[in-house]
């Protein structure tokens, strides 16, 4: 399976940059089960990357989150869908449904798509996240493992499997 | 007289770079009463810079955007070569115009096609569903196809040189680190011929909208003001030249050396936004704003140094009959004639030897406790400025970032779209979006510090004078 992981945010505003901390453990994870994975770390998302979208079987996205917005759970999980509408508040926030959206029109194809985000505390300047914002990172990634062990049961990443997080 | 108002707050601004607010405070009678475009985001670049070694400050400011750091990084390394009191060697300044080449076209790639083409091809009272850049790429494939291909390859010219498409690190102190290698010049050369010819077609369309929509383009938002931008023997320069200001009616204002912007450019402050308000010196708030970007600098110089963008910029200012277009429409215009220069000069550089020598860089020590370092971005002039101390510490930063120039006129040209559109509290979605193009037009960069999930969506928020909210309306 080829997979697109792709986090984004500001990594030098604090939680701002949890995508940056997340996608690489999603695709540790992804890779130690033989997963064909292409990792990207963004300041943001932009149109031009919906053209390489229909190359992969499972686009993920990992992003940060305001605070306050995860029902409670502190991070969320959601397969989402081309949404030309939800393109965002701006450029900067453009989210992925914008460009699957885009993806789908000028490609044809736009894959199955998960996002996940984690709530920041702080988004002043730093590199490295909150505790509580680390701590939510670790326990995304550990959702991503189970999702996606029962999306995908024949794809050799099972619980026995090694795993990079 | 009890003064009884109602209040719109629209917040933040859709497809705009940063993050931004709109506050329509209406009479009792629901006329528009006062306008104001607010920035709400506080950077702190110029209070987190100090302390550190100036030798950083090229890799440090271009954090503040993501859409336009290269301008930043360049005016940066101009800032840092003036502290050295060194010139750089010719090919070094030549592969950073190469960069800046790259950032103008994909800037104003993104601008246009992504941002404002919507609102020009399906109007501004269309479904919000169909208007954005899906709707785009479905009724005009072509279209959306030549923007995403005109912005990969000014990512990729910006990648090149600088490792990446955005935060690149190429220009340091006295030069830059790495030349061109020939196939990689060979590369870009390769693929301008074709986004060349894209631009052409998105001229063409651009230009038929505003033939066929003059009424609207002659009034929308339209200023008379001064217009700013560096020139170099009175052309059109866009990476090192002397700054000029051109009065309304044309005349040259002045002209000075960017290490006396100061003397000539002061900043005034309102407590409502955290933006500041450039203005010339000589002639006061507001008397001197002026406007920057792509119609400032078409209207402050006196030709561009390239033939087919001198072409096109002689049928621009055909427009009017003294050749000043003050129609803020004409801002689209004016960008995509910058994005012709931008892949003309490009091929010059390319063309050049310089670019593929290794003459690079001159080394120095801290000569001068001073440096200012002024570039055109390509959303209008970019000033940096530090001091150091006798160590090269930063001791003090002053940015004057190019949207700021175009605060005054993003306001005043807001409030004229409010008063032609909105009567009384139900303000209708074309309206709403009316006002946002405004701001599009200057394509303004305000910051893109920071962004995450969940944030709200487009709000109107209508209050009365006690501050008692009367009704929200939400953008959907």
């Amino acid at each position: 399976m080829r997979v697109f992981v792709c986090g984004y945010g500001n990594p030098f505003r604090t939680d701002d940059g949890a995508g940056h901390h997340l996608a690489p453990l999603l695709a540790g994870f992804l890779e130690s089960c033989g997963q064909d994975v292409e990792l990207r770390l963004e300041h943001q998302l932009l149109p031009e990357m919906a053209e390489e979208f229909a190359a992969f079987d499972l686009l993920l996205f990992a992003d940060a989150r305001v605070p306050g917005t995860a029902h409670g759970d502190g991070f969320l999980l959601e397969e989402i869908d081309p949404d030309p509408v939800l393109e965002g508040l701006n450029i900067h926030s453009v989210g992925p449904e914008w460009v699957l959206a885009l993806a789908a029109q000028i490609g044809g194809k736009a894959p199955p798509a998960l996002l996940l985000s984690v709530e920041g505390e702080s988004f002043d300047f730093g590199e490295i996240p909150t505790p509580s914002c680390a701590l939510r990172i670790r326990e995304a990634a550990e959702a991503f493992k189970r999702w996606f062990r029962q999306k995908y049961p024949r794809s050799g990443c099972s619980n026995g499997a090694q795993t990079g997080i | 007289m009890e003064n009884k108002k109602n209040t719109i707050v629209i917040n933040p601004i859709t497809r705009i770079e940063g993050h931004g607010k709109i506050t329509v405070d209406l009479t009792d009678d629901g006329a528009v009463d006062n306008v104001r475009f607010h920035v709400t985001q506080y950077r702190g670049f110029e209070v987190f810079s100090k302390g550190r070694d100036f030798r950083e400050m090229p890799v440090i400011t271009p954090r503040i955007c993501g859409i336009c750091p290269v301008s930043h990084h360049l005016a940066s390394a101009k800032a840092c070569d003036a502290i050295l009191g060194v010139t750089p060697p010719a090919p070094a300044a030549k592969l950073r115009e190469v960069m800046h080449m790259g950032q103008f076209i994909q800037s104003h790639a993104l601008s246009f096609f992504h941002l404002s083409s919507p609102d020009l091809l399906f109007g501004f009272d269309a479904d919000p569903a169909v208007r954005n850049v899906a709707g785009l790429a479905k009724e005009y494939p072509e279209l959306a196809v030549a923007g995403i291909g005109m912005r990969k390859f000014g990512q990729e010219v910006i990648k090149t040189l600088g490792g990446k498409k955005v935060h690149p690190w190429h220009s340091i102190p006295g030069g830059v680190n790495r030349s061109l290698r020939a196939e990689e010049k060979d590369a870009m050369l390769a693929g301008l011929p074709a986004h060349k010819e894209n631009l052409r077609k998105a001229l063409s369309l651009v230009k038929n909208y505003l033939a066929e929509n003059a009424e609207l383009a002659a009034r929308f938002a339209t200023l008379e003001t001064s217009y700013l931008g560096l020139v170099k023997d009175g052309n059109l320069e866009l990476y090192d030249g002397r700054i000029r200001l051109r009065s309304p009616r044309g005349r040259i204002t002045d002209e000075f050396d960017d290490k006396d912007y100061c003397a000539n450019i002061g900043e005034h402050v309102e407590e409502w936004s955290y933006l500041k308000f450039p203005f010339y010196r000589p002639l006061g708030f507001p008397h001197g704003s002026y406007r920057v970007g792509p119609l400032g600098r078409l209207n402050a110089c006196e030709d561009i140094p390239t033939p087919e963008a001198s072409a096109e910029l002689a049928a621009f200012r055909k427009t009017t009959e003294d050749g000043i277009v003050h129609y803020t429409l004409y801002y689209h215009y004016a960008r995509l004639i910058e994005i012709l220069y931008a892949m003309e000069r490009l091929e010059e550089l390319l063309l050049d030897p310089d670019v593929l020598k290794s003459d690079l860089h001159i080394t120095g020590e801290v000569s001068n406790r001073e440096g200012i370092g002024v570039v055109e971005a390509p959303r209008g002039t970019l000033i940096h400025h530090y001091e150091v101390d006798e160590n090269g510490v930063i001791e003090r930063v002053n940015l004057i970032v190019a949207t700021g120039h175009n605060n005054y006129a993003m306001n005043r040209g807001v409030e004229q779209v409010a008063r032609d559109y909105i009567t009384g509290p139900d303000v209708k979605e074309g309206a709403l979006n009316r006002m946002e193009h405004v701001i599009r037009c200057y394509d303004p960069c305000l910051s893109c510090s920071t962004h995450a999930v969940g944030k709200m969506p487009l709000l109107l928020e209508i209050r009365n004078s006690k501050g008692e909210l009367v009704r929200t309306v939400t953008k959907e």
